[in-house]
């Protein structure tokens, strides 16, 4: 079966830095693939390269088999692919419910716009009590909730999540990876970048393990989990 | 200090300081999203004068003139973006300030020996020119319209920037412009919405300022901007409300310094001007009302 997101020999440079070094993953409907490792690995620039924010330089990026290698962002975003990016990157000045208006205008048509909204605050009920509050004076967990909302407000096949549970008390983490379960159940994929190593292996079908760019262990996540490169970095 | 006279130097002050801020908030609305500080902004305003002069020269109405000043204005912001900054995509912040320094040199070349080094007068109808009296102060019907025209420029806009999808995309890029990228918004039609709106504002700028000077000129453009600039600095560059309130600020200080200081000291209005910009800065370094925004390299 053809994965919904397949990477192929991804190489990322910024400048002389060469940030990735011959990244493959792929993500299956319905599946939740994590990409993990320390700071500083290659995870984010990987994701944002996906997202079509930077320019890789060699090696392949396909959605449904066709290459996004040179597409622009917004044009990536409307083939059904939402993002939720690290340190959630919410509109602080706009209210809740213009940040999910904003991203809804992807339908082009207000009444869908917000008959989704509506049902996300539905789901996530702390924003339909704020929404009208602006963004800046949400806490941590709410912005993280509503950054997730928004990466939704487009009815995305393909989520892009990292480290959505950066920062969030332990009960909000759960939450939030409560949620991701919620939304593989719906079909949605998941590529996640997390640092909560454990949580992440236990909610994905498959990981990658990035070391300085390059790819340390790729494979089914329980194998993974078992793996010398998890036991020896993150699980003892 | 006499009451009245206060008064019609507030009516003053409220009727420059608009025109300040509708050209800050234009500067404003471009810098917020790209980063690039228009020094060009001048002209796009010298643009709209023209077109106003030329319009009354081919004896139209003047609401026609108004329309042809203001859509010149327009025009010119939204050619600059697609022929000179859309091709500097991804250049550096310095080039877009050099790029525009250029283009504001070429035009004014262009005006200089297309049209007339030399002032054009224009003459308006005697109403306009005229003055009317309330409770014994003697106010000018430009600056009052002025003024309405600023305010009411300034509700529409606020309107548009929080009620229609491209002002909310213009008030998050300013923010975070990958972010919006990322919910699919279109990059290039967010810039070029910013560029037509900095066009639309500096073209009812030119209009207010072209009625009160009663002429146009190849720099009418050059000082209002320079002061609008030096506005959006002090309200806290990137700031659009900041950029508004900047510019009534500068335009009170400029008005008031100019009518209540000794005659002595008139030669010293744009250092006054300055100085107390530099005061101001001193105590509020990020602006009167700074911007929310997340840079990110």
């Amino acid at each position: 079966m053809t994965a919904l997101l397949e990477v192929e020999g991804l190489e990322v440079h910024y400048g002389p830095v060469h940030a990735v070094k011959g990244v493959d993953l792929a993500v299956q409907e319905g599946t939740v693939t994590a990409l993990l490792g320390a700071n500083g690995a290659g995870k984010t620039t990987t994701l944002m390269a996906v997202a079509g924010l930077r320019k890789i330089s060699a090696g392949d990026i396909r959605l449904d088999g066709r290459s996004l290698v040179g597409t622009s962002s917004e044009s990536i975003i409307r083939q059904g692919v939402g993002v939720s990016p690290e340190g959630r990157r919410v509109f602080t000045a706009l209210t809740v419910a213009e940040n999910l208006r904003l991203a809804g205008a992807i339908h082009g048509d207000a009444a869908i716009s917000s008959s989704i909204a509506e049902t996300l605050m539905e789901r996530f009920p702390i924003l339909g009590t704020r929404r009208h509050q602006r963004a800046g004076l949400l806490s941590g967990g709410e912005q993280q909730m509503l950054a997730l909302a928004r990466a939704l407000m487009g009815k995305p096949r393909l989520l892009l999540l990292d480290e959505p549970s950066l920062g969030l008390a332990p009960q909000m983490v759960d939450r939030v990876f409560d949620l991701i379960a919620e939304l593989r159940e719906e079909g949605i994929a998941v590529l996640l970048v997390e640092q909560n190593v454990p949580l992440s292996l236990e909610i994905a079908q498959e990981a990658v393990i990035l070391a300085n760019g390059r790819m340390a262990a790729r494979g089914d996540s329980e194998k993974v989990a078992q793996s010398d490169v998890i036991h020896a970095a993150y699980l003892t | 200090m006499p009451l009245d006279l206060f008064i019609q130097q507030l009516v003053n002050a409220l009727s420059l300081g608009g025109i300040y801020a509708l050209l800050a908030l234009g500067l404003a609305v471009v810098f917020s999203i790209i980063r690039l500080i228009n020094f060009a902004h001048g002209e796009i305003m010298t643009v709209g004068g023209y077109g106003v002069f030329f319009s009354l020269l081919l004896g139209w109405p003047i609401p026609a003139a108004i329309i042809v000043g203001v859509s010149m204005s327009i025009i010119a912001a939204v050619a600059m973006e697609r022929l000179a900054f859309r091709a500097m995509k991804g250049a550096s912040v310095v080039s877009l300030l050099i790029t525009s320094f250029a283009i504001s040199e070429i035009l004014k070349v262009l005006f200089q020996n297309g049209i007339s080094a030399r002032p054009k007068p224009i003459a308006l109808p005697s109403e306009l020119s005229g003055s009317y009296e309330v409770g014994g102060i003697v106010i000018g019907v430009i600056p009052t319209l002025s003024i309405a025209i600023t305010l009411i420029s300034l509700t529409v806009l606020t309107a548009f920037l929080r009620r229609t999808t491209t002002g909310l995309a213009m008030r998050a890029a300013a923010e975070d412009f990958d972010m919006v990228r990322l919910l699919g918004v279109r990059a290039g039609g967010v810039v070029a919405a910013a560029f037509a709106l900095s066009g639309l504002l500096a073209g009812i700028a030119a209009v207010i300022w072209t009625a009160q000077r009663g002429s146009v000129d190849p720099l009418m453009g050059f000082f209002p901007v320079l002061k609008a600039f030096i506005a959006t600095v002090l309200g806290g560059l990137g700031s659009l409300s900041g950029a508004v309130l900047g510019g009534f600020v500068v335009g009170a200080i400029e008005v008031f310094s100019q009518a209540f200081l000794p005659e002595s000291l008139s030669p010293y209005r744009d250092a006054i001007v300055l100085g107390s910009v530099i005061l101001i800065l001193l105590v509020r370094p990020e602006g009167l009302i700074p911007p929310a925004r997340v840079d990110r390299s």
